[in-house]
């Protein structure tokens, strides 16, 4: 057997690797860095942690501005296009928001280790990687990096049994699906004789594969696995205990990031490779996010606790995404890669207010809790609001101007029926998301505390003013997503 | 972004977000100053951008793109602000009055409770009337035309504690709608022909390719454009809006209600005229509603004894005017009247607000009287603007409205122009005779009011009289700089204008035309003074003439007092079918049908979620059973389910 030594181009992986190495250099001195005793500890860790991240991005940035369209290295198995340095950017942005809002999180809830950030620097390196995998090889090794981490920061808080429950269960569940996943992709090797997606597409072009019950039956398993990451219906059961479960900054960061990062290997697979298949996956997709807009919303109108009420409402708007995902062109793509700015920029809104508001050892997770807000603190009240009429798609805000590219381009690929159900859905899911606003601006009830917490307040503000801006001032990032979807294509 | 207009409707944004967000934290005077000094500023930057464009010469314009609003497809709308010969005027008249007002406001509001509020909405005016004026696109200027109408129900509502306020408001809005419908009709009918609704493009397309319109379709955008004008500009048949919006505060009719928004309409189409030029039906049409509103609304204004109706149906009149001027194509002498009139009305205003302010909120004319001793300020710089609105020479009106009724004499349209003339005539007369009429009853003789009132009347404070001065001073002078040269002088600003209006021939040549000028100059000198001689003759020398007059004439007072009940035939005719409708919708379709079905679907979705909730009990193996079972579904649709 002959081997060949893949060619390797390091600079092209080199946000990847500096946050490897700071994470590493992390471990190593996390002694110092954390620990019962110390004070400011994981602070530091938290500084370095965004210094890096910033690092990694103005990197990822210089690479995009290279000129080079497409880098691609690791013997095919990893490529830098436009695509995943835009999902790079999208995650590296999401980890350090959820950094920064947990500054002030983890002196109040007593966290003291410093292995707290270095698990989120792992988990964004493996998200990163997702985004530029081209192999099945490697996007498996590249959602493991990304998920042992999370599984650990889900359940940090050893004490809380809410916590280790939760953790608990991602993991047996999360273990299920990566073995589905494995699966899926051995019965798509044994068919096409390849794990790299160009391959996988030569392969099926050359011979309709789609014939074979084997190829088929792999990537139902893959498509499967990809739904159990993005956490759509019927995969879903995990998403509400495990993002009740976890600390508020680790929801944040899950909610975002793991879905942003499997849904880009999700969107390469589909576009290489599903998308010259037949037609039988667009049906079973139909299904899943016809079922995953209908349960997310109308479980999200029975919740009282705030945590559990975004955990299905991310799951509904991931039922917007798969609409997007069935049509599979162009401007579907790039809507999504809008609509997912939106949406993480938005749900980290959300999750900041809920730390701004959160006490000692007593997280913001009931409605109640917010009730009064409005008057005590009006103006983080108004970026409430913003955030909450942005996920509910109303303008002038971010959500609407997404859910708009979202459902035009899947009206233009023929997709009618589903866009009329999720708008029906998304009719629906107003509801609940004012009753969130309601609750804020309900009379008679005032807390008259003085909270300090500018960091969350921070990324609030910031959040706010993003969500507004790309509800007038779309153009910008619409044009870049449309480029970087094209680099797919 | 190579200069600096933008910043003209960017500072009283500022001022509106300030005052809006903040202003009932600060003091006062903090409001009154941040207020003032916004609109001030724009001013001054307004004044040098002017001079820029003087510099420039002709062809010089300024613009500046801050970014391009709207994609879709090849339909784009740029954020771009134009500053060109046309948006200079109305931008200086606009800031320039407006800031005047802003000044008076400050004293005038002095002690009302809700001052910072106040400023905001009247900041926020400025702001939405500086980007009508300034917008190079028609969008852009259809944000500020919804904005200055917002604006205008806020402030006409803006004592809404009062209930009939509140309906002035809601009915200066709901007629608005109306005329807005009209707009945007017409907008649409513009992107569908022509593509494009950036006005200097929309031109160019045109000169480059006149087939783009028919005659018909251009008559049809021109219109629709008009019936928006006419909603806007309190013309007929949409008119009676303006009269209930005196219900706003004083100096909010002189700024929105006489001075400036009102005037949007004649500037809309006067900025259009290269599309108005194609369609001379609408021409005609635009012309002789000016003409016959009037005429109309001069008949009510002999009618009225609250002293701000007077001034609302001369204002009404006085926009006949302008709509006169651009329906025959004098595009510039319609600007000009505009200008003059925003000094010499909202003198008028002020000046009635300076009496209503003295005399305890009387707005009734019989109950004033003998005012000239107590408020000398106010009882002459009302003189002048009485005298200038008149058409007495040399003050500004002389010169704007005699430049309009020639030029609808010598019109191109042909010798209907001989009846829009003698129509603006017999309305000079009568425009004369009421303004008089009201002077002399309101400021000379014997003091009517009670005896309570008459120990507080006062002359108003310096914030106050200074801004009447100011205008006074404009008032007399504004007219100048439009001498035409049949009166030795040379008409600057109609040349200023040239280079954006289309050129319209007259129908006499020159020489003829001199002959005919001074004979129509002379007629509309002996109109303002007979106008006059009969007021004084009536309320000064022999005051029992009108009480026999009504008398006599009883049935013709009243429908004349009583608007010619207008109101109560649009109620009939379009309110109450629309109520009843509204009644039965409400009744059956909604309460039963509508409801019905959101109910139905309510309850579904609540049942719904909360099945889910039951499968969603926290057992991890219940979870992997789900999963599974999903995960066996999705292999047999993706094997099997090839259609």
């Amino acid at each position: 057997m002959e081997i060949v030594m893949p060619d390797v181009q390091l600079l092209a992986l080199a946000p990847e690797i500096i946050l490897i190495i700071v994470a590493f250099l992390m471990l190593l001195f996390s002694p110092l860095l954390g620990g019962e005793n110390t004070k400011s500890g994981p602070k530091v860790g938290g500084i370095v942690s965004l210094i890096a991240l910033t690092a990694a991005f103005v990197i990822n940035l210089l690479i995009g501005q290279n000129g080079q369209s497409e880098i691609i290295t690791f013997g095919g198995m990893i490529a830098k296009d436009s695509f995943s340095l835009y999902f790079n950017a999208l995650v590296i942005i999401a980890a350090a928001f959820s950094i920064i809002i947990s500054f002030d999180y983890i002196d109040k809830f007593g966290i003291k280790e410093g292995e707290y950030y270095l698990l989120i620097l792992f988990s964004t390196v493996g998200m990163m990687l997702m985004g530029s995998s081209t192999d099945l090889l490697s996007i498996f090794i590249s959602l493991e990096i990304m998920s042992i981490p999370i599984y650990v920061l889900v359940g940090f808080s050893r004490n809380n049994l809410r916590a280790r429950e939760a953790s608990f269960k991602y993991f047996i569940l999360g273990a299920v699906s990566t073995g589905i996943f494995v699966y899926g992709a051995a019965l798509v090797y044994g068919s096409a004789g390849s794990t790299n997606l160009a391959a996988i597409a030569d392969a099926l072009l050359a011979k309709p594969l789609y014939n074979d019950p084997i190829f088929m039956l792999g990537s139902a398993f893959l498509i499967s696995g990809f739904l159990f990451k993005i956490s759509a219906v019927p995969f879903h059961m995990w998403t509400p205990d495990v993002y009740e479960g976890a600390n508020l900054p680790i929801t944040a960061f899950m909610s975002v990031g793991v879905k942003a990062a499997a849904l880009s290997a999700f969107i390469r697979f589909i576009v290489y490779d599903l998308a010259i298949t037949g037609d039988s996956w667009v049906l079973a997709l139909s299904l899943v996010a016809v079922a995953t807009m209908v349960l997310g919303n109308s479980a999200a109108l029975a919740q009282s606790n705030l945590k559990r009420l975004f955990a299905y409402s991310s799951i509904a708007h991931v039922g917007y995404i798969i609409i997007a995902l069935i049509a599979a062109t162009e401007s579907a793509i790039a809507s999504v890669l809008f609509y997912l700015l939106i949406y993480i920029v938005t749900n980290l809104g959300i999750f900041a207010f809920l730390i701004y508001f959160s006490k000692k050892e007593n997280e913001c997770e009931s409605i109640d809790q917010l009730a009064g807000l409005g008057y005590s603190h009006p103006i983080m009240a108004v970026c409430m609001g913003i955030f909450l009429f942005s996920l509910a798609g109303i303008p002038p805000t971010g959500g609407f101007m997404g859910k708009l590219f979202l459902f035009i381009a899947a009206v233009e690929s023929g997709y009618v029926t589903l866009v009329v159900i999720a708008v029906i859905a998304s009719g629906v899911s107003v509801y609940y998301y004012l009753k969130v606003m309601m609750s804020l601006f309900e009379k008679g009830k005032k807390t008259e505390e003085n909270i300090k917490n500018p960091y969350a307040a921070l990324v609030v503000f910031i959040a706010a003013i993003i969500t507004i801006y790309l509800g007038v001032m779309p153009g910008f990032f619409i044009e870049l997503a449309k480029r970087c979807a094209l680099s797919l294509f | 972004m190579d200069n600096v207009i933008w910043i003209i409707p960017l500072l009283p944004l500022v001022g509106f977000l300030i005052n809006g967000l903040v202003g009932r934290r600060l003091p006062d005077r903090l409001v009154a100053i941040i207020g003032v000094s916004l609109p001030v500023a724009s001013f001054f930057i307004a004044v040098w951008s002017f001079l820029e464009l003087l510099k420039l010469g002709d062809e010089g314009v300024l613009t500046s793109t801050l970014y391009t609003w709207i994609v879709s497809g090849d339909f784009v709308v740029n954020l771009t602000f134009r500053f060109d010969q046309l948006s200079a005027v109305m931008a200086l008249v606009v800031s320039g009055v407006g800031s005047a007002i802003h000044l008076y406001s400050a004293g005038y509001m002095h002690d009302d409770k809700s001052f910072s509020r106040y400023f905001s909405y009247l900041n926020l005016f400025l702001f939405s009337m500086l980007v009508l004026v300034l917008a190079e696109d028609l969008v852009l200027l259809f944000l500020g035309w919804e904005g200055v109408g917002l604006c205008s129900y806020l402030l006409i509502g803006f004592w809404f504690d009062d209930m009939e306020n509140a309906k002035a408001g809601k009915k200066a809005f709901i007629v608005n709608r109306i005329g807005d419908l009209g707009f945007f009709v017409g907008m649409a009918l513009i992107v569908i022909t022509i593509g494009t609704l950036n006005v200097p493009e929309m031109k160019n397309l045109l000169e480059a390719n006149p087939g783009l319109l028919t005659a018909g379709m251009a008559t049809a955008i021109t219109l629709f454009l008009f019936v928006g004008a006419t909603g806007k500009s309190a013309q007929i048949p949409l008119y009676i809006w303006l009269p209930d919006a005196m219900a706003g505060p004083t100096p909010v009719s002189a700024l929105i209600h006489a001075a400036t928004m009102v005037t949007a309409g004649v500037y809309m189409i006067a900025r259009l005229g290269f599309l108005y030029v194609l369609s001379p039906t609408t021409m005609i049409i635009v012309a002789l509603i000016g003409s016959l509103t009037a005429l109309y609304a001069a008949t009510i204004g002999m009618a009225q004894n609250d002293i701000k109706k007077v001034l609302a149906y001369s204002t009404i009149s006085q926009l006949g005017y302008m709509f006169m001027a651009v329906g025959v194509g004098a595009f510039a002498s319609g600007i000009f009247h505009l200008m003059t009139h925003a000094f010499f009305k909202a003198l008028l205003f002020l000046g009635a607000g300076s009496v209503i302010h003295a005399m305890s909120g009387e707005q009734d004319i019989r109950n004033m009287g003998g005012l000239r001793k107590k408020m000398p300020i106010t009882f002459w710089t009302f003189l002048v603007a009485t005298l200038t609105i008149s058409g007495i020479p040399p003050l500004a009106g002389f010169f704007s409205k005699d430049e309009i009724l020639w030029k609808a004499f010598s019109t191109h349209l042909g010798s209907i122009g001989i009846l829009f003339w003698a129509i603006g005539l017999l309305s000079a007369v009568i425009t004369a005779f009421y303004m008089f009429r009201l002077f002399f009853v309101a400021f000379t003789g014997e003091s009517r009011a009670s005896e309570d009132v008459k120990k507080h009347i006062h002359e108003s404070p310096f914030s106050m009289t200074s801004v009447l001065i100011l205008l006074g001073i404009f008032s007399v002078i504004g007219g100048f700089i439009g001498v035409p040269e049949l009166l030795g002088g040379s008409n600057h600003f109609e040349h200023f204008l040239a280079p954006i209006f289309p050129h319209l021939g007259s129908r006499f040549d020159a020489h003829s035309a001199h002959t005919w000028e001074i004979i129509l100059l002379a007629l509309s000198l002996v109109a303002a003074a007979s106008g006059i001689f009969l007021a004084y003759l009536m309320y000064v020398k022999k005051t029992d003439i009108p009480k026999v007059f009504v008398k006599k004439y009883n049935a013709l007072y009243q429908l004349v007092y009583d608007k010619y009940r207008i109101d109560e035939l649009y109620g009939a005719i379009f309110i109450r079918p629309f109520f009843v409708l509204g009644v039965i919708f409400s009744s059956i379709v909604d309460s039963w049908i509508i409801d019905g079905i959101v109910r139905i679907v309510t309850m579904a979705t609540a049942k719904l979620g909360r099945l889910f909730m039951s499968f969603q009990g926290g057992d991890v193996r219940v979870y992997g059973r789900v999963l599974l079972g999903g995960l066996l579904l999705i292999l047999i649709i993706v094997v099997f389910g090839r259609v």
